[in-house]
């Protein structure tokens, strides 16, 4: 069943009512950064409680349901607690749920499983904030259809919405039967009020049907991000003053992390930002001075101990850790949009830069090592120039986090440097990854990774955050020269009927293959490729790219597609491909894994991926077709 | 008689470079000559004020240079004595905090380095301390577990290798490799140490 907002409180009370018996578990997701903030932030309050639990990170589905496996049955109230999992299947079934057993589900994923949502479901709890928008879940079954409720669950568990459509056509036909049949032998007057109410039954249920396919064949969308959930708790509990504050800057990592990775559509974002920008202007000390007026009347920098401030952030990626210059250049924001892995794009930023006032030479020096009134220009200038160039809006509103004199973070650098330690990215000595290597089940990432991310996220190792933020950026170089040689051959990014299709195994260079073995990284270049093919091509196509999948996987490929239209507009829709993928896998017979909780990601055995394209292509064609039926 | 307080310094130097939490063998040999010079001393005190009194003069009448040599032994007595009561004062300390570190029973080789005097004085003060962690008169609780207070009565912890279910006073909990948990302190204590789990913070 839904919990809503202002019943969050009481299902943490729950929560802890629970573990007077049994030690809570958690079962986190180790796919993004908004799991390991949602994580740390229950973490912080169930320390603050002494609530016992036991946190296990998952990588896919096969290692939730072993973990439902092991699970005891002894009959005692348990709770579990799902992060950023669990919430688009249905969870009694995967886990098998014992007896007394409660789940907790904090996923972002949608289309939440409609079995989870429904009322009368009260073992699995889905929180979620009517703030997201979608007000209505279809119930599953009503309580009219009683003999094909059975039927409507199979088809419920089914990714695929179209053979659940199929699959309730069946089940309305042969319904109409029963009932015309029943119908005729009565004249009675009370029978004919029964076989009317029935009809009007049959019709609701029909309606309910459509209602649900429409809603599951919206493809894979996002909600509300599990840190914010979590930390909406934190606030209503109390807690988000706990550890100094911390709660409220991983909520705002949780928010920046959808947005960073264009989960969210940037009306959601800005909402979000205006939500948390209220919080954090009501932190004790928020209005303090920034500078502080010596004896001699020097002017300096006053000591913050930890301060989140909320400001305009330019769109450059890890800005305040390297130059400008390389900044510009590998943020898929500017490289986008002045197409600089053309000589010509090149030249159009060092014009810019130019036309600013900055020379080269500044911009190329470390950016925390720039003049402030160089920093001073910047700010001022860019803006005024930058639209002749196509850089409209340069900024964005989002928070900083500042320790001391030393460390200042952007939320959005915190985000790629956490993504990086998530990715367990190779180091450029190649001695971590034999060190990670056999805990790097989960592809690439694993649960060593994942526990070196939230342990960053405490904000009180920068040496991790800083090694996260080196990671980040080679990566990004990676990803830039990949995507630039991508873009710049016109045949590399072949279509295949209405895809475009990008294979990194075919063309990308084999030095750069390791930076993208972690689903996070290649939809990330499958984002920027089809930002950037959006600039440059008439028609927008959905994209799908192939990348290399980790040692534990020979011969397997990950495939990840993105859609056509920008995430950033909320009419778009969802993630067509999390159907596709697995009906077009599943048509040609390939080996193939669909385990992520990332619907729109799947590996598939190299050999059949030309297979898989056609197949997938004949989908997206069929898909195609309806969607223009549907709206003619 | 070799330079005045040489040998007291020698003593306090001893003990001062050693590192902090041992305790080096007591050094009765010095010690002893540490006192046997400031007994010289003594006497060269009461020879010079003999000296002094043969003559027929009274002591406030003393010659300044006779006066001078009086103060300079009586200093070196007082300069003496200081350097003692250093020594043993911080090797008291040590003794005293080696109870908080080993308990009650006393290891052979440490109880080598203490003097004879020093041992009583350990057992001393254990039984001191043992009275009052005492449940009759005492607190009841064995205050020397943890020095500092902890700030929380649970931890955070890691699991490193594999090692199955535990039976806490929670409940079960399945310690799987690269899960988190967060235990009872003392429950908690024998893992770390036999390091199954690490800490995190």
């Amino acid at each position: 069943m839904l919990v809503e907002r202002d019943k969050f409180r009481f299902a943490y009370d729950e929560l802890r009512q629970d573990s007077r018996e049994c030690p809570v578990l958690v079962y986190v997701s180790t796919a993004d950064v908004d799991s390991c903030a949602a994580f740390s932030i229950l973490k912080t309050m169930m320390r603050s409680d002494g609530i016992p639990f036991s946190a296990y990170p998952v990588g896919g589905y096969q290692e939730l349901q072993n973990l439902g496996e092991r699970l005891p049955k002894d009959g005692k109230n348990r709770s579990i607690v799902l992060i950023n999992c669990g919430g688009t299947e249905d969870v009694v079934t995967l886990l098998g749920l014992p007896e007394g057993t409660r789940v907790f589900v904090f996923d972002s994923h949608r289309p939440l499983n409609l079995e989870n949502t429904r009322a009368d479901n009260r073992d699995v709890l889905v929180l979620r904030d009517e703030k997201e928008g979608e007000e209505h879940f279809p119930e599953p079954d009503s309580d009219y259809g009683e003999d094909d409720s059975s039927d409507d669950d199979s088809s419920d568990d089914d990714d695929s919405s179209d053979e659940e459509e199929s699959e309730a056509d069946e089940d309305e036909d042969g319904d109409k039967e029963n009932s015309s049949g029943g119908n005729e032998g009565d004249a009675n007057d009370d029978d004919e009020r029964a076989a009317k109410r029935r009809r009007k039954a049959e019709k609701a249920e029909r309606r309910a049907t459509r209602n649900r396919i429409a809603y599951y064949s919206r493809g894979s969308f996002y909600g509300r991000a599990a840190g914010l959930l979590m930390y909406d708790i934190a606030h209503d509990t109390h807690k988000d003053s706990l550890e100094k504050h911390l709660p409220l800057w991983l909520a705002i990592v949780a928010l920046t992390d959808q947005y960073v990775h264009q989960r969210l559509s940037h009306e959601s974002y800005t909402a979000g930002v205006m939500e948390l920008a209220t919080q954090v202007s009501n932190l004790p000390g928020a209005d303090a001075p920034t500078s502080r007026v010596l004896d001699e009347g020097v002017v300096v920098r006053a000591f913050e101990d930890r301060r989140i401030q909320y400001a305009e952030e330019f769109r450059f990626s890890m800005l305040r850790h390297w130059s400008l210059y390389e900044a510009m250049l590998h943020s898929p924001y500017v490289a986008t949009r002045m197409q600089t892995w053309r000589d010509v794009g090149r030249q159009a930023m060092n014009s810019l830069l130019t036309h600013i006032g900055l020379p080269l030479e500044v911009c190329k020096q470390q950016y925390s090592h720039m003049s402030p009134t160089h920093v001073k220009m910047l700010g001022e200038k860019l803006e005024e120039h930058g639209g002749s160039h196509g850089l409209t809006d340069l900024k964005f509103w989002s928070f900083s986090f500042s320790h001391g004199f030393k460390v200042k973070l952007a939320a959005s650098d915190v985000v790629h440097g956490v993504t990086a330690l998530l990715e367990g990215l190779p180091s450029t000595t190649g001695a971590d990854e034999d060190a990670e290597g056999d805990d790097g089940e989960g592809g690439g990432g694993g649960g060593a990774a994942f526990w070196r991310a939230v342990n960053a996220l405490g904000m009180t190792r920068s040496d991790e955050m800083s090694a996260g933020l080196g990671h980040a950026m080679r990566a990004q170089r990676a990803l830039m020269r990949q995507g630039g040689l991508a873009l710049a051959n016109k045949a590399v990014i072949r279509t295949v009927g209405g895809l475009r299709y990008f294979s990194l195994l075919d063309h990308g260079s084999p030095a750069d293959l390791p930076y993208f073995k972690h689903p996070l990284s290649l939809r990330r270049l499958a984002l920027f490729l089809q930002d950037a093919l959006r600039t440059v091509k008439k028609i927008e196509r959905p994209l799908v790219v192939v990348g290399p999948c980790v040692e534990a996987e020979k011969g397997m490929a990950m495939v990840v597609g993105v859609t056509g239209k920008p995430v950033n507009d909320d009419t778009a829709g969802g993630n067509h491909f999390a159907h596709s993928f697995r009906r077009a896998a599943e048509h040609i017979r390939a080996k193939f894994r669909h385990d992520s909780f990332e619907a729109s990601v799947l590996t598939v055995s190299e050999r059949n991926l030309g297979e898989f394209m056609e197949s997938l292509s004949d989908f997206d064609a069929e898909r195609l077709a309806r969607e223009r039926m549907a709206a003619a | 008689m070799s330079n005045f307080g040489d040998k007291a310094a020698t003593l306090v130097q001893d003990i001062s470079q050693s590192e902090k939490g041992t305790i080096p063998p007591y050094n009765d040999e010095l010690v002893r000559a540490v006192v046997d010079e400031s007994n010289e001393h003594h006497r060269s005190i009461l020879r010079l004020i003999g000296d002094i009194q043969e003559q027929g003069t009274s002591l406030d009448a003393a010659a300044p240079e006779d006066a001078a040599a009086i103060l300079v032994h009586h200093q070196a007595v007082l300069r003496n004595k200081r350097a003692l009561l250093v020594y043993l004062n911080e090797r008291a300390d040590r003794v005293r905090a080696l109870r908080w570190e080993v308990g009650t029973a006393l290891p052979e080789d440490l109880g080598e380095s203490l003097s004879h005097s020093e041992r009583g004085y350990f057992q001393q003060y254990s039984a001191l301390v043992n009275r009052y962690q005492g449940r009759r008169g005492g607190v009841g609780i064995n205050i020397t577990l943890d020095p500092t207070p902890p700030k929380e009565h649970k931890v955070q912890v890691r699991v490193l290798q594999e090692r199955g279910e535990l039976v806490t006073r929670d409940g079960t909990v399945d310690l799987a490799k690269n899960t988190v948990h967060l235990l009872w302190r003392d429950e908690a204590q024998p893992l770390i140490t036999e390091g199954v789990v690490e800490m995190v913070v």
